[in-house]
C-alpha cells in the first residue's frame, strides 16, 4: 500500500533575534524572537460527528493554546469529506469577503499542497474554534483536523532598552519587522 | 481517490476464530487504536480480508460492529468451505470507515467448523 508522502514543512516566520509584529484584533504587539520550535503535524481537534446535511457546533481547538507571551504559526487541513470554517478567536471569522466566508475542505491538499493558504497565527491561549458542514448525504462519524508548525517565545519590544525608539523605526519602516495576523482582519479596525 | 497526504498507516488486526453461529458469534478482527491517552481520534478503513474457512460450510460472511451481537456495516460476502476465501477493495470488499471495533461472524456455521478471519486495514488519525 502506498504510505504517502510526508507533509510539506514551511519556513518559520522569524528566526532568533528578529522581530515581529503580532496584530491581535485591535492590538500591536512587537516582540523580539529569543526562540522557537516546530510543532509536528498533528491531530488538534475531532469535531466529532455531524448528521448528514448539517453543521458541527462551532468548537475550540484547546490543544492549540499557548502559555502567556508565546505565539505559533501553523497550517492546518480537514482529515474528513467537509467544509470548515475558522474563527480567530472565537467570533472573529477567518477568510472573509463580502458574500461568504470562505471554508477550507479536505481537497486543500490537491489545491495548495504546503498549506500556505491556510496559515494561522495564534497569540496565547486565543485559540481558533472550527465549524464544520457536513455537505454530504451521509451522516459523519467524525471531523478531524490536523494542524503543524512552529511555536516561539519573544521579549516585549517596548520594555526592552530603547524599545520605544525601536518601534517607532519599525513603524517608519527603517527597521525589519514581520507582521502576523492572529485574529480575523476587522475592517473597522 | 483520496488524496495521498490524507492516508493513513497499513496496519494488520490479530487472527480472529468464529467458533460460534450467528451473530452471537461475532469477534473482533480488527480492535481500533483507541488508548485514552493518545493524541487524536482514529479510525480505518477495511482493504483486505483473508478468511480460512475449515470445515464451516458454504454460507455468507459478515462484517459489522458489536461483539457478541454483530449489526451488519458491510454486505454479506460470500465464502466457501475448506478453502483460502480472499476480498480486497478490488474484489468485493469495500473501502468503509469504522470508528469503533471490526467484529466478523457467519450467518450458518457447520458445527465443528472454524473460520480463521485476519483483516488488514489502513488506520487513519
Amino acid at each position: 500500500m502506498d504510505q504517502g508522502t510526508a507533509l510539506p514543512t514551511f519556513p518559520p516566520d522569524a528566526l532568533y533575534g528578529q522581530n515581529v509584529a503580532i496584530h491581535f484584533l485591535r492590538k500591536i504587539l512587537y516582540r523580539k524572537v529569543t526562540g522557537w520550535e516546530y510543532i509536528p503535524w498533528f491531530q488538534c481537534l475531532n469535531l466529532g460527528p455531524i448528521p448528514l446535511q448539517a453543521q458541527s457546533n462551532r468548537i475550540a481547538a484547546p490543544l492549540l493554546a499557548l502559555v502567556d507571551e508565546e505565539w505559533s504559526q501553523l497550517r492546518w487541513f480537514p482529515m474528513d469529506y467537509s467544509q470548515v470554517r475558522i474563527y480567530l478567536p472565537q467570533s472573529q471569522g477567518k477568510h472573509i469577503l463580502l458574500n461568504i466566508q470562505v471554508p477550507v475542505d479536505d481537497q486543500i491538499l490537491l489545491r495548495n499542497p504546503d498549506l500556505s493558504m491556510t496559515e494561522i497565527h495564534v497569540w496565547e491561549n486565543n485559540v481558533p474554534w472550527f465549524e464544520a458542514m457536513n455537505i454530504s448525504d451521509q451522516a459523519m462519524l467524525g471531523c478531524r483536523l490536523m494542524a503543524g508548525g512552529y511555536r516561539f517565545a519573544g521579549d516585549d519590544i517596548e520594555k526592552l532598552p530603547g524599545g520605544q525608539k525601536l518601534i517607532t523605526e519599525i513603524i517608519a519602516g527603517t527597521v525589519a519587522c514581520k507582521h502576523v495576523w492572529a485574529s480575523g482582519v476587522s475592517a473597522a479596525k | 481517490m483520496m488524496p495521498t497526504l490524507l492516508r493513513g498507516r497499513e496496519r494488520v488486526g490479530p487472527t480472529a476464530q468464529i467458533t460460534v453461529n450467528g451473530a452471537p458469534g461475532a469477534v473482533v478482527a480488527y480492535p481500533l487504536s483507541n488508548w485514552a491517552s493518545g493524541i487524536g481520534t482514529k479510525s480505518f478503513i477495511l482493504r483486505r480480508v483473508h478468511i480460512q474457512n475449515i470445515a464451516g460450510g458454504a454460507g455468507w460472511f459478515n462484517i459489522g460492529t458489536g461483539v457478541g451481537a454483530g449489526i451488519a456495516v458491510h454486505t454479506p460476502l460470500y465464502i466457501l468451505n475448506n478453502i483460502d476465501n480472499y476480498f480486497d477493495n478490488n474484489s468485493g470488499l469495500a473501502p468503509i470507515e469504522f470508528w469503533e471495533d471490526a467484529v466478523v461472524w457467519v450467518a450458518v456455521l457447520v458445527a465443528a467448523g472454524v473460520l480463521n478471519v485476519r483483516m488488514t486495514v489502513e488506520e487513519r488519525g
